[in-house]
């Protein structure tokens, strides 16, 4: 059974619709990447799910409960992570830990030792006691990540979990999302990061203007997009009759050079590259080195919402 | 109860984060009642009766007066520069326990902020301890009136100068159309009518009755009505907030 079900959910402020009748189901334990530009809905779907917002249309069912008629037993479910830090800042690291991690039911040995641990884990350590607000953006953040892997929730939702960090500690942070679903939790990770997506989610929904336009795996969304793989091969020389060559292969859509670069747009790439390679090469087009580009998971996005990721 | 509990815990956590919160809320008691005090009680001789103690309880009550307001403070920072509520009402405590236990830690830290000055006042007057607990008691009563009016503002005011306005009128209504500087005979017709009808009158007016041995239920009994009133508009103004 899903662990999260949308059923038709539209949520308006006044007469403007953020949400526009969503339906999907997200797995039990699964990482799902919920994609969309800035003011695509997530954040509302996400809210309407935490049983912040009352769906204006629909229904969420999480781990069975009705979002709207059992709000506090779904609410015992969550954790979230919000995009930009929400806490007290007058308040030290530990103190919010240690009161996210009481309010949200953790037993208090356990609270210490897990407390103990992300704290070590971001390097927090000896900052634990300082007031919040003289932190810089990237500990903010990461005291905001580190309430949900205190609180290890059925559900965690994290929006934005790497902005504002450097590059070793969203390597951290990825890991231990990983590890929080390893151990039974389902993950819903909001992000506008494309590679965070790919590497991290089992499937992505992809949001634009309130709706739901896709959902899939990312390798099968990126497949969708046939005839999409481009192959650059650098010669020595531009060779403009090899562009005729190249289109007599069935699977090539366009070619054409850009100086001594052949640009070839094909599906198959990865299978045809080979192929490519000896065709040109039999013509007399003398290869310096070759780059595939496939469809990316921006690509996607791009494609079925029309918009880029801003 | 335990949702409850870690609700006021945090509030405490908040409001005495500066370790020097309670000594500095209690010094401007102190000056308050050393420096007016002292000094209007001098100049004001021909009362009947002493001045600087006529006024004392109500040093203590503007000190309560500034503790329970903070209750407003912590939302409206909540809702509209923090932008913590959502995140507050994501966490599985049920929204009516959330909001009552806000306006209820409102009023113990107002007592716990006043316990100090109402210790002061019970020496001054004499109280025996059983006063002194009816003293504190009284405290957490008119505490309840103001949390629930400043929890109210903070619902509705959606910028600071606003909140800060209603804060500062507030307090001028509460000192100033009341008996706490001076006798409702001495007041003009039209301010002691209105100042019958003022938490600070009933509270500090209580006060005064205890000095004399009293624990005037006509006084508790219109202010613990008006604290519960305001209370419920504070608990309702705060809910409709949380409702998206």
């Amino acid at each position: 059974m899903a662990m999260i079900q949308f059923k038709d959910v539209a949520k308006s402020f006044k007469d403007v619709y953020a949400v526009k009748g969503v339906t999907c189901d997200i797995e039990d334990q699964e990482i799902f990447g919920l994609l969309g530009p800035n003011g695509a809905g997530k954040t509302t779907l996400i809210m309407t799910m935490a049983t912040v917002y009352n769906p204006t249309r629909g229904e969420v069912v999480v781990d069975g409960h009705s979002a709207s008629a059992e709000p506090d037993k779904v609410k015992s479910l969550i954790g979230i992570s919000f995009q930009d830090p929400k806490y007290d800042r007058i308040l030290s690291a530990r103190e919010i830990l240690q009161w996210h991690g009481k309010v949200t039911g953790v037993e208090k040995g356990v609270r210490e030792k897990r407390i103990d641990d992300v704290l070590t884990k971001f390097g927090l350590a000896g900052e634990a006691k300082k007031r919040t607000w003289m932190l810089s953006g990237g500990t903010k953040k990461k005291i905001e990540n580190a309430k949900v892997f205190v609180q290890r929730p059925k559900i965690a939702v994290f929006d934005e979990p790497t902005a504002y960090l450097d590059v070793p500690s969203r390597l951290m942070v990825w890991d231990m999302i990983d590890e929080l679903r390893d151990g039974g939790t389902t993950v819903v990770l909001a992000t506008n990061m494309m590679d965070e997506a790919d590497r991290m989610s089992d499937r992505v929904g992809i949001m634009s203007r309130g709706e739901m336009v896709q959902v899939g795996e990312p390798a099968r969304l990126k497949g969708t997009l046939k005839g999409r793989d481009v192959i650059e091969m650098k010669l020595e020389a531009p060779f403009p009759e090899l562009v005729g060559e190249v289109k007599h292969v069935e699977e090539v859509k366009e070619a054409h050079f850009e100086g001594d670069l052949l640009k070839i747009a094909l599906s198959n790439g990865r299978e045809l590259l080979p192929h490519m390679i000896n065709l040109v090469t039999a013509k007399g087009g003398k290869v310096q080195s070759v780059n595939l580009k496939e469809p990316s998971l921006e690509d996607v996005f791009l494609h079925y919402t029309g918009t880029t990721l801003t | 109860m335990s949702k409850a509990s870690a609700v006021m815990e945090r509030d405490f956590r908040i409001f005495f984060a500066d370790k020097y919160m309670l000594m500095i809320m209690f010094a401007n008691f102190m000056i308050d009642l050393g420096v007016s005090g002292l000094s209007l009680g001098a100049m004001i001789r021909n009362l009947g009766f002493s001045y600087f103690l006529y006024i004392a309880p109500g040093a203590n009550l503007i000190t309560a007066t500034v503790a329970s307001f903070q209750s407003g403070r912590d939302v409206w920072r909540e809702r509209v520069i923090q932008d913590t509520q959502q995140y507050l009402l994501t966490l599985p405590v049920r929204k009516n326990v959330f909001a009552l236990s806000r306006l209820f830690s409102g009023m113990l830290r107002t007592v716990l902020t006043v316990l100090p000055g109402t210790v002061v006042i019970a020496v001054l007057y004499g109280l025996s301890f059983q006063y002194f607990l009816v003293g504190l008691g009284i405290m957490f009563i008119y505490s309840g009136a103001v949390a629930g009016l400043s929890v109210a503002a903070a619902s509705l005011a959606n910028s600071l100068e606003l909140f800060a306005t209603v804060r500062s009128t507030v307090q001028v209504y509460l000192s100033f159309f009341s008996t706490q500087f001076y006798p409702s005979s001495i007041l003009p017709p039209e301010v002691a009518a209105v100042s019958a009808f003022n938490p600070m009158t009933w509270a500090v007016q209580s006060f005064r009755a205890l000095q004399a041995g009293t624990v005037d239920l006509a006084l508790l009994a219109p202010l613990g009505g008006l604290s519960a009133a305001l209370l419920a508009v504070g608990f309702l103004m705060y809910r409709r907030t949380m409702n998206y």
